[in-house]
């Protein structure tokens, strides 16, 4: 019986991806064209994610946590432990959000190139899944141990947004925006 | 048959099956067989066995040229995603065709009835196999069918995905699941057909491929790449920095 469930889970697979493609592909045709707004924009945010990781780096230093603690009050510490926290975990989310951005438009950029190879694409997905385990993972341990003791996985979770961003500015610069909807079309829609 | 019959027939009238005549093939070739089985049911019952699985190999065959079709139509303004997906295909046809070909081995000859039946199974799991990979690839890229391919798609789709879980459970015959499949499996190709009747009624553009460079948008455009290759010695320039 148990050879069976890969073809029972290929049976269910096809019909989840089948509602799945329906979702994905719900609403007007126009929807879907990336604008040169929207062009524009990814890069942007390309360069504020990458310039971004020196700030990120910054508050995760011990060097600020170190200066805090020779300080008398205690409160204060407490209070810059709780604040430099809640900063992190902001910043992280804010960074995955981006993050998921660029690769909903990267994805829908691979219509607008001849590039994409299958290395490249696999290579690409594969990154952002680690990056999206990472984050969730240094989530929970800023959560656990505070923003100061999460240094390696700290490492791990730029890195990774570090690959995907040249990924994808990579992609970017290979796009051929003459095929680009225009701004116009996509500010009336 | 009547539905069959109706959506070929429309699809003549609507001149759909210009722009589809490998999925027209695959109905008209699945219609006719259908014909030539109901003849041989009323002339010679006994040969009917037979004929049932020997012409079910060809009803497969002829399905696969709906998923040539659909990579075909899907990926006709997506070159780069249709290079990918050509290997992906490839790479899936490899690994379903070798599972198949060594669960055969394994079980061994005992009859051709027995292994043209088999053999059907096994080319339903790798039609399934495919057709995933199809599905998964449109649905990543958000390449979006027209109204027409999207109703062939769904109509396909279900078609595979619930062939392929009823030759599982089939297979465990007496369960009270398995008995209840038996029933809907007839059903389900009636839902399909009647799916692919409704969305190939009538036909409908397809969505039109990203318009190529206009005179006033040049500056834009220039812009754009200008800005690409900034973005791209940015974050260059901050590589070579950290390391």
């Amino acid at each position: 019986m148990i050879y069976l469930f890969p073809i029972l889970f290929l049976g269910v697979l096809i019909l989840v991806l089948l509602l799945w493609l329906l979702w994905r592909t719900r609403g007007e045709e126009n929807d879907r064209h990336v604008s040169i707004e929207q062009y524009s924009h990814a890069q942007e945010t390309v360069n504020s994610v990458i310039t971004g990781f020196c700030v990120v780096r910054r508050m995760f230093a011990p060097e600020d946590m170190e200066f805090i603690s020779r300080q008398p009050a205690r409160e204060l510490t407490s209070a810059f432990l709780k604040e430099r926290k809640e900063l992190a975990i902001s910043s992280i989310r804010e960074t995955r959000q981006q993050i998921t951005l660029l690769v909903n438009l990267h994805f829908k950029l691979a219509s607008y190139t001849y590039q994409p190879s299958s290395k490249f694409e696999f290579t690409l997905f594969a990154n952002y899944l680690w990056f999206i385990v990472v984050c969730h993972l240094l989530v929970f341990s800023i959560r656990l141990r505070g923003p100061f003791e999460v240094g390696k996985m700290l490492e791990q979770t730029i890195s990774a947004a570090e690959q995907f961003c040249h990924a994808v500015s990579d992609r970017l610069e290979k796009t051929n925006p003459g095929r680009l909807s225009p701004a116009r079309q996509n500010q009336a829609a | 048959m009547a539905l069959e019959a109706i959506v070929l027939l429309r699809g003549v009238k609507g001149r759909l099956i210009r722009s589809y005549p490998l999925f027209y093939g695959y109905i008209g070739s699945v219609l006719t067989i259908e014909i030539l089985r109901f003849g041989c049911y009323s002339f010679k019952p006994g040969f009917y066995a037979n004929f049932y699985w020997y012409s079910e190999f060809v009803v497969i065959l002829a399905s696969y040229i709906v998923i040539l079709e659909i990579y075909r139509r899907s990926f006709k303004n997506h070159p780069g995603v249709a290079r990918l997906a050509q290997s992906l295909l490839l790479l899936a046809l490899i690994i379903t065709v070798t599972g198949v070909a060594a669960n055969t081995w394994i079980g061994g000859f005992q009859s051709w009835a027995i292994a043209v039946g088999l053999l059907d199974c096994d080319l339903r799991y790798v039609e399934g196999g495919l057709l995933a990979v199809v599905l998964f690839l449109l649905g990543t890229y958000q390449i979006s069918p027209g109204r027409n391919l999207r109703g062939l798609i769904t109509g396909y789709g279900f078609l595979v995905g619930m062939n392929v879980m009823n030759l599982v459970l089939l297979s465990h015959p007496g369960n009270e699941f398995s008995l209840l499949l038996r029933r809907l499996l007839p059903v389900t190709y009636v839902i399909t057909l009647l799916i692919w009747c409704v969305a190939l009624w009538s036909p409908r553009p397809d969505p039109s491929p990203p318009a190529e460079n206009k005179i006033e948008r040049d500056y834009q455009v220039l812009a754009a790449k200008t800005r690409a290759i900034l973005t791209r010695v940015t974050t260059r320039l901050v590589r070579a920095i950290r390391t």
